[in-house]
Order: C-alpha cells, then structure tokens, then sequence
C-alpha cells in the first residue's frame, strides 16, 4: 500500500485553474518533492491530500484512506505543516505544544521519542511567544507541532521559504532522520538545491507534472529544458 | 488519552488575556456607552428657562410663580410684557412663557406659550408647568392622572434596558466572530482541521471565555444602573440576571453565524456592527415604538432577538413584574438561542472553502 496515490486530480478556483489531472504516489517511507515555482499548484495539492479542499475531479487516497469518504480518519493520521507560519504568535512555545498535543489527545511525553530531536532545540525558548521566534525556530516548533502524535503520513507545505540557509540545512537533516523511523513525508521547495534530499521528486508546472524521478544531478538546467519542451 | 475541553478553554483565556487592547475595550465601552446614553441622551427636563406675563399681579399670581422658583424643573426668568413673548422665546431667553389671565385670581385661566423647536422639550415642560402651577387645584380637575413605575419620566429607566440590549449583541456577537476569523486569517484554522477535533470544541471554548467576560459587563451595568442611574430593578436581581445570561449566549452564537460567513476581520466587524445593530435600534423597541411600526416592519420585529429581551427587561427592571412574568420572552429567546447554536454549529466549516 502506497502513502499517497493521487489520481487525475483536478481542481479550480473560480478562473484559475490550479491543477489540470495530476497523478502521483507516494510509497511508505518516501520522502516524495514538489518541486516547482510558485503557482504550480503545489499547495492545492497539499489541501486535497490533507482533506481541507475537495478535487472537482479525480480521487486520491492518503494512507491508503479515501480522501472524500474517510476524512475524519485521515485527520487523526496526518501530520500538516501548511506553507504559512500557522501557530499561535501570542501563545508561548510551551503552550502552542500542549495545545497541539491535546487536540491530538496526546501528550509531549507520549510521542518523545520522535520529537525530542528537534524539541530539545526549541526547548531553551519554552517560554517565549511564538511570533518572537526566529524563522528557523518557527519552522522547528511548527514541525515539532505536526509530528506530536506520530502521525503515518507528513505533509510540509515549503516548510524552508524564509528560512536563513543555515537553519534549511539543519531542517533538512531532521527529515533525514524522520524519514529513519518510516514516516513517509510529501515535502515541496521551491529551491532547486533542496530536491536533491528527496527521494523522488516530481516537477510542476502551471498545474501539471511534467516529470516524475529521481533527483538528476544538473537539475536547474533539467528543469528548464523540461520547460522548454513543454512550451 | 481523551481531548480536553479544557485545554481549548484555557487557550482561548490566554488570547483574550494577551489581547490587552482588545480586553480594555470589552470592558470599558459599555460602561461609556450606558453613563452616556445615561447622563446625556435624555428627554428629562430640567432648568427650562420660563418666563412669565402677568398683566395682574395678584396674590394668586405670585403664589403660582413661587412654586415655579422653588422647582427644580425650571428657572424663573423675570416678567415680560405680552409684546414681548414673541421676542422672548425667539432670543432664546425661555423655552417657555406663562401667560396668566388678568381675572386669575377667580377665574384660574392662564395660557402657556411654548417653543416648539423643539418638540420633546416643549411637550414635557408643558405637563411639568400644568402641574407646578395648578398645584393644590390639579388635584381637583375631573381626571386624575397617575403614570405608573417611571412616575417622573427619566428616560434612564428607558434607556438603560435598551442600551443593554444592544451592548450585549454588539460586542458578543463582535468578539466571537472575530475570534473564530483570526483564526482563519492567520492560518490556524488550517492546522486545527487537520485534527480529530470535533467543531462542537471549537465552538464552545470559544463561546465560554467571552460569556465570562460579558458578564463581567453585565454586572458593571447593573451596578451603574442601580447605584449610579438609580434604575430600580424592581423585578428582583436574579430574574434579571437569568434572562440576561441567555441573551449574552444568544449573542456569541449569533457571533458565530457571523463568522461562518465572514472571511476576513473586518468583513466579520463589519457585519456584527452594522447589520446586527440597525435592526435593534429600529426594530427592537430602543428607540421608537414598535407599536408605531407599520405591519410589515412589525413582524421583522417578532424575529430580533433583542425586542424580546428589552421588553422583557423593561419588565422586570422598571415594572417589577415577576420573573414568571416574563416566561413569554425568555422562551422565545432560549428558542432563539437554541437554534443559533445548532445552526451554528451544523454549517460550521469543516473545510477551508
């Protein structure tokens, strides 16, 4: 059973149309890249798969769960980083964790294990609000609050935009070692530099894969060729 | 482990004790709004200037014009002469010229010359000067008039449970909707779907903070109005409190309709502040009759939930009635509020579009 498996998906806003039948999986474990400039339709992507939005076509399951049918079930197993900052600024990190965690029902020693790596980072600034973060730490306590109940599947929408180099290089190696303990992870970036950390990639554009593989060496100038071939 | 409710609750309490500004607001406003709509939108009269013409000043003359000096409703003027009433009210020296009849002595005829600028004014001080002046005698005239619960007409005691009912709806319904937007605004919302919770807690914990911090303003106003208004409250404290609380629920909830519709702050504002607030200043009773309504606008009436509450507290602040009395309006709004909530919370957004 694959993570995800995205079929023929489609979807519009008003007059845009943002995906135009993308088709996709994801197997356990994988850690599958999005990879494509803004407006490709990666987030709407992320919103399907996560159940916030409904494709006007196609289907997709996630966790080998029917999007439509079994959403509520989807919700308990899915861990969602969405691209914008999406904590509480006027709660302390602490207590954006505790929240997260209750409205899970679990708590932060049950799963410790998984998060400890990146919570012991965050853990010098417990009690300071969350909107006086720094990028980095933001995006630590945000992944820190996805993955507190140990969800199977793991959703980072551009989790490193806005993120200093130094703190997207760490970033990455925490989803290194998630990736250990079998979680599978659909990540997108819109730097080239990071895809190559994926184990799959697929490349968007305008609301279509244009190609799905392993991250090639050269891949700008891949992309741009690909690009180019499709008009 | 089961989700806790009073994890959200506590949540909810941090923001609203963060937001320092905005809790400054919830709290004073209403007091402003009351001690205003209180001390200075009145249709009380008091220190009308009067003047009087007396072509005879006789002993009955002066005894009517003393007790017009010793009143508190006016100020005595001096005399003028009949060519100059015209002028005297025009300057603006009085509001209102006695005229007393050259025979008052036996015949008790005088005249009463008034501004009518200005309607209410004019309209009050007449009853009031008919009263001063026939003093003894008004108690010998064929009819006996007695105005029951507001015998001294203070528009306070009109006031205040209407500004209540509106105060109440303005900031309830403000506060809840805009809370549940923010969240859709900042994001969070987009997280807090993706999560087993159950929209019932979201609702409700956003619902219990702000229903405690709306009843810190209902006991604010009820002490201003008590001990600072002097409205009498006359139907017993917990009646008033009981109907009150319901209302306050009504409110949020209606907040909450708001904010399944609203998707920005402002939008959210914009709908509780004025499409919730011209029907309660026009439909509910605060300001005109409902009685005067044509019947069209009259039955828009039956469904805004803040005409039943301010005739009930009319009720049971001035009147005194019971609280059984006012059983009629308290079902209709525990209707009311009823179905707000279920509605509220079967349209509530599970989805982000």
């Amino acid at each position: 059973m694959n993570a995800i498996e995205a079929n023929n998906l489609f979807k519009s806003y008003r007059s845009v149309q943002a995906l135009k039948g993308v088709t996709f999986q994801v197997g356990k474990g994988e850690v599958f890249g999005l990879i494509g400039p803004d407006g490709a339709g990666k987030t709407t992507i992320f919103r399907i798969l996560t159940t916030l939005i409904l494709p006007d076509k196609g289907s997709a399951r996630t966790d080998g769960l029917d999007i439509i049918k079994d959403y509520k079930e989807i919700r308990t197993r899915v861990g969602y980083m969405p691209g914008r900052f999406s904590l509480y600024p006027d709660l302390s990190v602490g207590e954006n964790i505790d929240f997260f965690a209750n409205i899970f029902g679990v708590t932060l020693e049950e799963n410790y294990d998984l998060v400890a790596p990146i919570f012991r980072q965050i853990e010098p600034f417990r009690t300071r609000r969350a909107g006086k973060l720094s990028g980095g730490m933001k995006q630590k306590l945000a992944l820190c609050c996805a993955l507190i109940h140990k969800p199977s599947v793991l959703f980072l929408d551009e989790p490193t935009t806005g993120v200093d180099a130094l703190s997207r290089v760490e970033f990455w190696e925490m989803l290194a070692s998630l990736k250990e303990t079998g979680i599978s992870i659909l990540v997108s970036t819109p730097y080239m530099d990071e895809a190559a950390r994926c184990d799959r990639i697929a490349l968007m554009c305008e609301g279509l894969i244009l190609e799905i593989c392993p991250p090639p060496a050269r891949l700008e100038d891949y992309f741009i060729e690909l690009m180019t071939r499709n008009g | 482990m089961q989700i806790r409710l009073s994890a959200f609750i506590r949540k909810e309490m941090l923001h609203i004790l963060r937001d320092k500004r905005t809790m400054l607001v919830v709290l004073v406003i209403p007091v402003m709004l009351i001690l205003l709509f209180g001390f200075t939108v009145t249709t009380d009269v008091n220190n009308i200037n009067v003047a009087v013409c007396a072509p005879n000043r006789c002993h009955a003359v002066s005894e009517s014009v003393n007790r017009l000096v010793f009143s508190s409703y006016f100020r005595f003027k001096g005399y003028v002469d009949a060519a100059d009433i015209d002028m005297t009210l025009r300057t603006g020296k009085a509001a209102a010229v006695v005229v007393f009849a050259a025979d008052y002595a036996t015949s008790g005829l005088f005249q009463l010359i008034l501004d009518g600028a200005d309607v209410n004014t004019a309209s009050t001080s007449q009853a009031y000067l008919q009263h001063v002046i026939l003093g003894e005698k008004a108690r010998q005239s064929l009819f006996e008039m007695h105005q029951l619960y507001n015998p001294q007409m203070k528009s306070a005691f009109n006031f205040v449970p209407g500004i209540m009912g509106m105060i109440f709806l303005l900031i309830c319904a403000m506060m809840t909707s805009v809370s549940i937007v923010k969240e859709k605004e900042v994001g969070t919302m987009e997280v807090l779907l993706v999560s087993p919770v159950k929209p019932a807690y979201i609702i409700i914990s956003k619902m219990v903070p702000y229903l405690l911090l709306s009843c810190i303003d209902l006991a604010t106003i009820l002490l201003l109005a008590r001990f600072v208004l002097d409205v009498p409250l006359a139907g017993g404290v917990w009646g008033i409190v009981g109907i009150s609380v319901l209302y306050l629920v009504l409110s949020l909830a209606l907040g909450m309709m708001v904010s399944n519709m609203a998707r920005s702050q402002i939008v959210a504002l914009l709908i509780s502040a004025m499409v919730m607030m011209m029907p309660v200043l026009f439909f509910s009773g605060l300001m005109f009759p409902i009685e005067n309504l044509p019947w069209a606008l009259r039955w828009i009436s039956y469904v805004i939930p803040a005409r039943w509450y301010i005739d009930a507290m009319r009720k049971l602040m001035i009147e005194g009635v019971a609280f059984i009395g006012v059983m009629l309006e308290f079902g209709i709004l525990l209707g009311q509020t009823l179905l707000l909530i279920a509605v509220s919370t079967k349209k509530f957004n599970d989805r982000l579009e």
